[in-house]
């Protein structure tokens, strides 16, 4: 059983004004589905720096946002976007930092960590990268990175049904990749 | 076994008392709540402490009862740690009103931001003009003290 976790809305207003525990949180519980899918679009080499400029642009947006509770959608958005315009010559270094990024590169320790690989059997990544994209993202976020399913469901902005089947059937498809390769 | 589904029926009746007291007690210090609602409260965590001490000893270790004269914010803490101890066996509290002094009711944070939507925008604005402003200030005021 989850433990009693906030809402995400009230995290949201909490961080709207300027709580930065309360964003904090907020990137504990969505930063990996925000790196998986910049590596999606930019590549893992890129996918670090796409995530924490994202992340940095969504505490400056937070104000506007229109529904607090579809936070981890709204954040999804954010990083498409931010992806599709990053630029491969474009570095973490070398975008222009105002003090604020600043200050919360500083004060908050999660939005520099990087995405914690732990060692995964081979022909299973390899089995999920072959995956279509739509069983791939979701399984990677609940077993990779043990992400609860209301929140991959938030993140992706569809139904908890949909990302159920979603995984039910994306593992079916797995085990016969793993079965292929063996 | 059907002595330990009683012992377990009450556990879980002792710790929502202490859930309802912990709510209690925040409530009424928030609404200025007197001497009376404090004792009140604090008579009642001793009550449920003493009968959990007969069901489980070990919770004697920890906990001690609360003075007389203890404050709202006292009596709300105990509550709350108290059911903690148990939150592994049972679970934390389900739905609206959770263990946590305050209930979060999705429908009505709705309503809520719908009428004020606005004003958190023009102050998380503010907030993020600002903080330039104030980081300045903040290094400017360490630089100060450093070179004193």
């Amino acid at each position: 059983m989850r433990p009693y976790e906030s809402p995400d809305e009230l995290l949201v207003v909490a961080a709207i004004l300027g709580n930065l525990e309360a964003f904090e949180e907020l990137v504990m519980r969505y930063r990996p589905a925000v790196v998986r899918l910049a590596r999606t679009i930019v590549g893992a080499d890129y996918a670090e720096d796409v995530a924490q400029d994202s992340l940095l642009l969504a505490f400056k947006a937070l104000p506007g946002i229109e529904e607090p509770r579809r936070f981890g959608a709204w954040l999804s958005a954010i990083t498409r976007h931010r992806a599709l315009r990053f630029s491969k010559s474009e570095t973490t270094h070398m975008t222009k930092r105002v003090a604020l990024d600043e200050a919360l590169l500083e004060k908050i320790e999660a939005l520099a960590k990087p995405l914690a690989e732990k060692e995964r059997d081979e022909a299973m990544l390899q089995a999920l990268d072959s995956l279509p994209a739509d069983y791939a993202m979701p399984l990677r976020l609940r077993f990779l990175d043990e992400m609860p399913l209301d929140r991959i469901a938030a993140f992706m902005g569809l139904p908890l049904s949909t990302v159920k089947w979603r995984i039910h059937h994306g593992k079916k498809l797995l085990r016969a990749k793993v079965e292929e390769s063996e | 076994m059907e002595k330990e589904t009683e012992r377990e029926k009450e556990l879980v009746k002792l710790i929502n008392v202490l859930r309802r007291t912990s709510r209690m007690a925040l409530q009424s210090e928030w609404t200025g709540g007197k001497e009376d609602a404090a004792a009140f409260c604090t008579d009642q965590y001793n009550r449920v402490l003493a009968r959990l001490k007969e069901i489980d000893p070990g919770v004697g270790v920890i906990f001690e009862p609360l003075p007389a004269g203890s404050s709202l914010t006292v009596v709300a803490m105990a509550s709350r740690q108290l059911a903690a101890y148990y939150e592994d066996e049972f679970g934390p509290a389900k739905g609206f009103g959770r263990a946590y002094g305050f209930g979060f009711d999705s429908s009505k944070f709705k309503e809520f931001w719908e009428k004020s939507a606005r004003e958190f925008e023009d102050m998380g604005e503010f907030i993020r003009e600002s903080i330039d402003e104030w980081l300045r200030h903040k290094k400017e005021a360490a630089k100060g003290t450093k070179s004193t």
